[in-house]
């Protein structure tokens, strides 16, 4: 009984100190200074180096994709709307969930590690004592990074898969011609479909970022609360970013009806 | 230069990134015409069957646009207001009697509005409102589909019970060829015996008279013979001839005699024995053994003649099989009758005489019939009118029908019966074959003894009868 208080308070706990750490790293997006070069490394990291990654795995589910929808389209003669399938899947919902995914994979676990590094090795402490503010210098930037990177990452994954789905219905044995695959993969789509799940992952980022920092930037217990850190920000990230999804999807559908 | 090198690629990923979004976004906004120029025009449906804003439009089935808004009817009685933006380049397709419809892209496809291309006639369409045509209901043509398939299954039972009966038929008709072939065999078996029989005597003939067995076969291989029967002819020429001076003689002698002229008579006597010897001489020729053979010509000629009686009456055998085969009988059951001859009394019962014969005539045997000295029947004068009367219900239909004499006899016992029917029969039967010319084939007789048929109503009858059927 008392282990299950304990995980409620700790939970509550948790978020409360999540929520405080968010909020912070909110007000301090648009506050001086804003440490260019530090966000401009933090891109290179979180989001240059995460372009092949993203661009592959959005390629190789395009293909699967294709694949899979043809299968089952085929059953019933609709071999015509894989394209479409294709497009909508990769546009509407899954490139975002997929690249936040792969990036909460990669780049969080990387700034959960990097932060709770230099919490435990008290480098934050050594940045504090020459006047620097740690948090705008090692959050910010790596929030500001995450939330930049990952819409521009998720766009290369749409267009990604939806190239790999080209490609493989060229290739498969009853498909179509590039020129009508990219007719119908686009012209049943409106912008509604297209900006509104990119711009979700700017929330997206804005969760990886501030999650893995968070675990990174308040670890404790050595060499141990570093592993810890990291795991926790993939774990953390990942689940809070499908949770997410589905109010955003759910906001979505609010303000775009049709 | 790492840190510039680092921004110059930062700088790269953010502007490429944004570069695709931008493409995104026309891309999606050039096939919404959100660039291009369009105009726009209007439709009202009662039903918009599913059609959201942003729906593709088509005109004549090419892509041209897509729906701009759909204004919902205020009241129950209005239909649903469509904003169709449709591309500059179809303005000149698009005339006000364009129809417009629902259309499904493919079964499972998305909806659109197709607009079909108006009249050259027809004033271009600028923010007119083009008639429409109800959606096609897909949920009516499944109820329709259903329908249909109850009443092909409906269909396919009927059809199966018919080609279950008609297989039934197809049984029961190949069980009946079954029995008729069954029934055939014996016929035909005996007729192919028959034949074979026949055969066999037409070739023993053939082979006799190659041999030169019998006269015909003397005649044809015995030269001897040959001359033999040649001289008999000139000798009975001769003899002829001769009996024709003979009787002359005779007449001469007569006269003579009446005249009192002896010498005559002796020469006339004389010329009588010369033609006896001369006859005697050719009998002794046609008696006479030939040359390579002990049988003598009129031997061969009985001979010769027997087995024309036996081969006849083989063929008469076969020709009767053959009109018992499935082939033939049915004219003869069609007539009525196979042989009016040769039938029996249980045959006969089961013929159109008896069973529905067309004329039917009772004649007592009182004063018919007077016996003959040898014991046999013959119709009286009186009998041969009472006949005559009552065949004026017959004649009608002659000669071409056939006729049956019925013989009844109440004395005696059955044998006698049988007997004395029989020639009361046979007396009418004489009669009517040479009083009316009647053809022996269509004419027979039947002794009944006294059982007169069932169905004629009489238990018994002295008489005759006369009875006859229309062949068919």
């Amino acid at each position: 009984m008392k282990t299950i208080i304990g995980w409620v308070v700790s939970f509550f706990r948790f978020a409360g100190e999540l929520g405080v750490f968010a909020s912070r790293a909110f007000r301090d997006l648009f506050r001086r200074p804003f440490e260019i070069g530090e966000t401009v490394d933090q891109i290179f990291e979180a989001g240059l180096r995460s372009v092949p990654l993203i661009a592959l795995s959005g390629f190789a589910f395009g293909v699967v994709l294709s694949l899979q929808t043809r299968s089952s389209m085929e059953q019933f003669g609709a071999e015509s709307m894989v394209p479409q399938a294709i497009s909508f899947g990769m546009f509407k919902d899954i490139g975002a969930v997929i690249t936040s995914l792969l990036v909460a994979g990669r780049v969080g676990a990387g700034i959960g590690a990097q932060l709770a590094g230099m919490r435990v090795t008290e480098q934050i402490d050594a940045l504090e004592a020459l006047a620097v503010d740690s948090f705008k210098y090692l959050v910010v930037t790596r929030i500001t990074a995450c939330v930049i990177a990952l819409p521009l990452l998720t766009t290369l994954l749409d267009f990604s898969g939806v190239m790999g789905g080209m490609i493989s219905e060229m290739i498969v044995p009853g498909g179509m011609p590039a020129e009508l695959y990219w007719r119908d993969a686009f012209a049943p789509m409106g912008w509604s479909d297209y900006v509104p799940s990119i711009l979700k992952t700017v929330v997206f980022g804005f969760i990886i970022g501030t999650v893995s920092c968070y675990l990174g930037y308040t670890a404790t217990q050595g060499a141990t609360g570093v592993g810890r850190a990291s795991t926790r920000s993939v774990v953390y990230s990942s689940l809070l970013v499908i949770l997410s999804d589905v109010i955003l999807v759910k906001l979505i559908f609010f303000w775009f009806p049709e | 230069m790492r840190s510039f090198s680092k921004k110059f690629w930062v700088g790269v990923f953010i502007v490429g990134g944004l570069l695709l979004f931008t493409v995104g976004l026309y891309v999606i906004g050039s096939y919404n015409q959100v660039f291009g120029g369009h105009f726009e025009v209007y439709t009202d449906f009662v039903s918009v069957d599913t059609l959201t804003k942003g729906a593709r439009v088509r005109v004549s089935g090419m892509d041209a646009g897509q729906i701009g808004a759909i204004d919902v009817p205020r009241n129950a009685g209005n239909k649903f207001h469509l904003h169709l933006k449709v591309d500059e380049k179809f303005r000149q397709l698009v005339r006000e009697d364009s129809v417009t419809t629902i259309d499904t892209a493919g079964m499972v496809g998305a909806k659109y509005v197709d607009i079909k291309m108006g009249s050259a006639n027809s004033p271009l369409c600028n923010g007119c409102t083009l008639p429409s045509q109800a959606p096609f209901d897909m949920t009516a043509l499944m109820k329709q589909g259903s329908g249909l398939v109850t009443s092909v299954q409906s269909t396919i039972d009927d059809v199966h019970k018919h080609v279950d009966a008609a297989i039934d038929n197809y049984s029961s008709i190949a069980s009946n060829v079954n029995g008729v072939i069954g029934q055939v065999r014996p016929n035909v078996q005996k007729i192919t015996s028959n034949a074979a029989q026949l055969t066999g005597n037409a070739n023993a003939i053939a082979v006799g008279l190659r041999h030169g067995q019998g006269t015909a076969g003397k005649l044809l291989t015995d030269e001897e013979m040959a001359e033999n029967v040649a001289k008999t002819i000139a000798n009975a020429n001769q003899t002829s001839a001769n009996a024709v001076q003979a009787s002359q003689n005779v007449d001469s002698m007569i006269s003579s005699i009446q005249q009192n002229d002896l010498p005559d008579v002796h020469a006339t006597v004389a010329n009588a024995k010369d033609m006896s010897g001369q006859l005697d001489q050719a009998v002794g020729t046609f008696l006479a053994a030939g040359k390579n053979s002990n049988e003598t010509t009129a031997e061969a000629l009985h001979n010769t003649i027997q087995q024309a009686n036996q081969a006849m009456g083989n063929l008469a055998d076969d020709t009767e099989a053959v009109k018992h085969n499935f082939f033939l009988r049915g004219f003869f059951h069609r007539r009525g009758f196979f042989n009016l001859s040769d039938i029996s009394r249980n045959q006969y019962a089961g013929t159109d005489f008896v069973k529905k014969p067309t004329v039917r005539v009772w004649i007592p045997d009182t004063g018919l019939f007077t016996m003959k000295p040898d014991g046999t029947l013959e119709l009286t004068d009186q009998g041969q009118n009472i006949v005559n009367q009552n065949m004026s219900d017959l004649v009608p239909y002659l000669p071409h029908n056939p006729v049956m004499v019925e013989g009844y006899s109440e004395t005696g016992l059955p044998d006698q019966q049988y007997l004395v029917s029989r020639q009361k029969a046979l007396a009418v039967r004489t009669y009517l074959q040479s009083h009316f010319h009647l053809n022996s084939k269509l004419l027979g007789i039947m002794p009944m003894g006294n059982h007169p048929p069932q169905n004629t109503g009489k238990s018994e009858w002295s008489g005759v009868s006369l009875v006859l059927i229309k062949s068919r």
